[in-house]
């Protein structure tokens, strides 16, 4: 389990030295979640290499396909490097409905927990709010046990 | 008309975005009709492909599937090719890899890190990959699959963020397409075997068939691709056609046969 855990601590590092300046902050936000995700991992959750980042304005919000499969369950984060922001995820199924059963929030790191009633494409939407409106940076991971 | 104001604040940042998004509004991308709000929504183009671990792991979960069965027979890795058939071929051998730890096979997973390092030096990529490589080999001799996989997966992504690093996006979707292409073809073998709508439910995928489709009308045209985009069209036919939880058994194995003539095709025998 240390293992595990340790490998994908070093996930945020294996990163960051090889990125682009730009790429740097976008993936401070990828770094940030990485790091919240100990107690996760612990409880058996694979967390794969493949995740999604960008940058997106304050007060508007972002929706990222994601196919879920039934029988798993799923933690998605998401997460801004940057401070004084609001970032809240939503899952919706292909009718629209909100399928968020638990939501943890920690510091800039926000987690939804997902168990898929049917194998499908599902529509995961990120929004941030800040004060004063600016561009900021997103990144969303995900892990299924 | 607030959904119209929303929309109409919307227009211009979604003409600016530079993050992938659609040029379409939400209400034109999505299959439902979003929740009007004061803030404008972008649906984001690019969909993240799940790899082989956790759609095998969900067959795990419903028995115990025979991996070793549908693994391909070893036989010499076939070199040469453009940079496109290596990218695809690359795909196929990850999840190659995939497959021989679900079956806890670790001749294959060696043998198949060896290819890994042999296609990577092909595509120019061999000092990215190599690590994760040595990872595999030392992993493998502890029996860790855990970490195996890990690594798997992290050749994956590394092989996909070095190719858009030199602005060669195309090729990396192709890692992916060969990829999901060989995991599906092993799914719908263990899943023909011993069918069940459960089981079945997991091929209810087509909204990655579509997202493969129109990467690959985004590339030039070639002879291979246009067969791969020609297969995925009849596979996401067929994904559509009947509800997710009742995909029956012969659906499943004209898919399992559309991806085995495409794999083929993607890595032929090198000893016929």
């Amino acid at each position: 389990m240390k293992t595990r855990l340790l490998a994908c601590l070093s996930l945020a590092f294996f990163y960051w030295p090889a990125a682009a300046d730009e790429e740097e902050i976008r993936d401070e936000a990828h770094t940030l979640i990485l790091q919240s995700l100990g107690e996760y991992i612990e409880q058996d959750f694979t967390i794969p290499a493949n995740y999604r980042n960008g940058e997106m304005d304050t007060g508007t919000r972002r929706i990222v396909r994601q196919q879920l499969f039934k029988g798993h369950v799923y933690w998605l984060w998401a997460a801004t490097s940057f401070p004084g922001c609001e970032i809240k995820l939503d899952v919706l199924d292909n009718k629209g409905l909100d399928v968020v059963i638990e939501r943890t929030e920690e510091d800039r790191v926000t987690g939804v927990r997902v168990n898929p009633t049917q194998t499908g494409a599902y529509y995961v939407v990120i929004t941030i709010t800040s004060e004063t409106p600016q561009s900021v940076d997103w990144a969303l991971v995900y892990g299924y046990r | 008309m607030r959904l119209l104001l929303t929309l109409l604040f919307a227009s211009p940042l979604l003409a600016q975005s530079s993050q992938g998004g659609s040029e379409l509004p939400p209400e034109e991308k999505l299959p439902f009709q979003m929740e009007s709000t004061e803030f404008p929504a972008e649906v984001i183009d690019e969909v993240l492909v799940p790899n082989p671990a956790e759609l095998f792991s969900i067959l795990d979960k419903l028995g115990e599937p025979d991996w070793k069965s549908c693994m391909r027979p070893s036989s010499d890795l076939v070199r040469g090719g453009d940079r496109t058939d290596l990218a695809l071929r690359f795909g196929t051998i990850i999840a190659e890899g995939f497959i021989a730890v679900q079956a806890e096979d670790p001749t294959s997973v060696l043998d198949l890190g060896r290819d890994i390092i042999e296609l990577s030096r092909d595509l120019g990529l061999e000092d990215a990959v190599f690590p994760h490589c040595q990872a595999i080999i030392e992993a493998t001799e502890k029996r860790n699959w855990d970490r195996v996989r890990q690594e798997l997966d992290l050749t994956h992504r590394t092989v996909q963020d070095a190719m858009e690093q030199i602005r060669d996006e195309k090729l990396a979707q192709c890692v992916s397409i060969g990829g999901w292409l060989r995991g599906t073809e092993a799914l719908t073998e263990v899943i023909g075997k011993n069918y069940n709508m459960d089981k079945a439910e997991i091929l209810n995928q087509p909204e990655l068939a579509t997202y493969f489709i129109k990467k690959l009308e985004a590339m030039d045209s070639t002879k291979a691709l246009d067969t791969i985009r020609q297969g995925l069209v009849e596979i996401q036919a067929l994904m559509v056609q009947h509800p997710a939880d009742s995909i029956p058994a012969d659906t499943v194995t004209r898919i399992h046969s559309i991806c085995s003539a495409m794999v083929a095709n993607i890595t032929p025998s090198a000893n016929p």
